[in-house]
């Protein structure tokens, strides 16, 4: 069997920020039509005990892309945002607003780029807690200097 | 560029926190607080250029995200740091980022079972595929849906 990809990497590049790559041996517009095309979604998003019950995607710039979700638990999970960039086969950004069972977050943003290779196709998942363009100004502001302040925080919270 | 008021919205703490932690200013005023004890407003508003008025807005937004408490003694109000916030929210990421390598992975195992398929989804451009009645909208039939997995 061959293996098709290379292990997943994962940054936590700010407090609030998560970004994660991972090679998939397949085209890209394969890979693309699996995050876009509903029924094509919902036979993998979801696993390791989370199921994926239905979604509403509104394919395009500013368009509503919702997911009903359950837990590994059977929970109702519910996580719904709208396209803020929508750019085939190469880049989407969503908010992505969830609410139950201790996933809580609203308006956060997702930014999943699908970078093409000779050998096949790099997704790029950013996730940031926040979206809100102050935030996004804060970004440009130096995030990543400040990781050291909210460890000593952190270090001082007991 | 004119200072709209933010719309009022009920964020969950996470977001709270993270919206609190946005502003460099607020986050002066953390690590002012992170290295002395409590403090008095006019303490803390000391070294800006800012207003009183405007760090008082800051500290409002701290407080609202548990990041700060506040004590009042007759007239004097003092703030110390509350961290416990900051790393509920930091767990957050803890959450997230499990959930996410879990779904990659899942993906890595669709493509390869689908890797033969000669489905039209492949280099086919959206056009010439059945147009949906709303072109852009598309959603799964959740009743009826065979769980194909």
């Amino acid at each position: 069997m061959t293996s098709t990809s290379t292990a997943t990497t994962c940054d936590q590049i700010a407090p609030d920020t998560v970004r994660l790559a991972k090679r998939y041996k397949a085209r890209r517009e394969r890979v693309w039509a699996a995050w876009t095309e509903p029924e094509r979604f919902c036979k993998w998003f979801g696993s390791h005990g989370w199921t994926c019950t239905g979604v509403d995607f509104d394919n395009r710039e500013g368009g509503e892309r919702t997911m009903h979700m359950a837990n590994p638990e059977g929970k109702a999970v519910r996580v719904f945002g709208a396209y803020q960039e929508f750019t085939p086969p190469e880049r989407m950004v969503f908010t992505w607003s969830a609410e139950g069972e201790g996933y809580d977050i609203s308006d956060s943003l997702v930014t999943i780029e699908f970078i093409e290779h000779a050998d096949g196709t790099e997704l790029r998942i950013t996730h940031s807690g926040l979206s809100t363009p102050e935030y996004l100004e804060s970004h440009r502001d130096g995030w990543i200097a400040n990781l050291d302040l909210v460890a000593t925080y952190l270090g001082k919270s007991e | 560029m004119v200072d709209a008021p933010s719309p009022a919205r009920s964020l969950d703490p996470v977001s709270r926190v993270f919206h609190a932690l946005a502003d460099p200013t607020r986050r002066s005023i953390l690590e002012r607080l992170a290295e002395g004890g409590p403090r008095s407003i006019g303490e803390i508003a000391a070294p800006f250029k800012v207003s009183l008025q405007a760090i008082s807005k800051h500290l409002k937004v701290l407080e609202r995200a548990g990041l700060i408490s506040r004590d009042v003694e007759g007239r004097v109000h003092r703030c110390s740091l509350d961290a416990a916030p900051m790393a509920r929210a930091s767990t957050w990421i803890e959450r997230y980022r499990p959930f996410w390598e879990d779904q990659l992975s899942a993906l890595e195992r669709y493509l390869d079972e689908t890797a033969d398929e000669n489905q039209g989804a492949e280099g086919q451009p959206p056009s010439t595929r059945p147009a949906p009645k709303n072109k852009n909208k598309e959603k799964t039939q959740d009743k009826d849906k065979e769980n194909e997995r």
